[in-house]
């Protein structure tokens, strides 16, 4: 197999919110994405301002045979704020790719998450009879959903899910120690580039 | 916050270190319960409804050798950390 095809097998289209209180769910999403055997790909792993981000978006898609949406900022996260509409608006191209794109898009597969199961009826009611897996804002339970999604998608072997989260807590755990040793406070941590967290998690995984 | 930029090849390297030594006894929300797990085991110790039994066994099993307790928050980050004295 040609090494972009091999690539495409693995690459797994992270759509998904970027902002403080989702950063526990998105880091367990990642930590079970690449313990799965899966690589993550998402917008934050190359910071390159001068890049259009729709392009960006396209050639992830076209990249990544599996996509994980998390289309939960249909309700904003703070009254006054205005819900956002980016994960949705890429879960529409990542459909389309899929619809309209050549045989090997025939094969890409994606799994929906929101924080409510049903919720996302009242505001996007096209996507009405795909499977949406909740995940009510709890890290746990996104692993429990993701997993369980990887496991059917790619027909792999995996872990449990239970073991995939208790594998994450001990990797958070060996993180804070060590950014501790060089100096960094816990909420440093927590504004850890991307990219360099899916290094370490994958470092620690394949170690 | 501004992104943080830790040596990365110190990190790995670290991360590598930490992992290896496998002197650590978790306590981790595990659905509505707690999960006693010690490193280099692939299943948990034990599994309990309470979690100051769980600190409590957790600390049982450090104690023998000297390992630290690690306690996680329901998020999986680490709420609280402490030696285990013989």
């Amino acid at each position: 197999m040609r090494p972009e095809l091999d690539a495409f097998e693995r690459n797994t289209f992270v759509n998904c919110p970027f902002d403080d209180e989702y950063r526990p769910l998105l880091w367990a999403l990642l930590f079970t994405v690449l313990d799965c055997g899966l690589e993550p790909r998402i917008a934050l792993e190359n910071v390159d301002s001068g890049e259009v981000r729709v392009n960006k978006i396209l050639e992830l898609i076209a990249a990544s045979r599996y996509s994980i949406h998390d289309i939960s900022r249909i309700e904003p996260v703070q009254t006054g704020d205005l819900p956002r509409f980016n994960m949705c608006f890429e879960l529409g191209m990542d459909f389309g790719a899929r619809a309209l794109g050549t045989q090997r898009f025939d094969r890409k597969r994606c799994l929906v998450l929101e924080n409510e199961r049903y919720r996302y009826r009242r505001v996007i009611s096209d996507l009405s009879g795909n499977d949406i897996r909740a995940h009510h804002g709890d890290p746990q339970r996104l692993v429990h959903e993701v997993r369980n999604w990887i496991r059917v998608a790619t027909g792999r072997r995996v872990q449990g899910a239970s073991r995939i989260w208790q594998r994450f807590t001990v990797f958070l755990s060996h993180l804070r120690i060590v950014l501790a040793e060089l100096g960094f406070s816990s909420e440093e941590m927590e504004s850890l580039e991307i990219s360099e967290l899916i290094e370490y998690a994958r470092e620690w995984i394949n170690r | 916050m501004k992104a943080v930029k830790p040596p990365r090849e110190v990190v790995l390297e670290k991360l590598r270190l930490i992992a290896a030594e496998q002197n650590r006894v978790h306590v981790i929300p595990s659905d509505d319960r707690w999960a006693v797990k010690r490193e280099g085991l692939s299943r948990a110790s034990r599994v309990l409804g309470n979690k100051s039994k769980a600190i409590e066994i957790a600390r049982e099993l450090a104690r023998k050798d000297s390992m630290e307790v690690i306690v996680h928050g329901s998020d999986g980050s680490v709420v609280q950390r402490e030696r285990a004295t013989p």
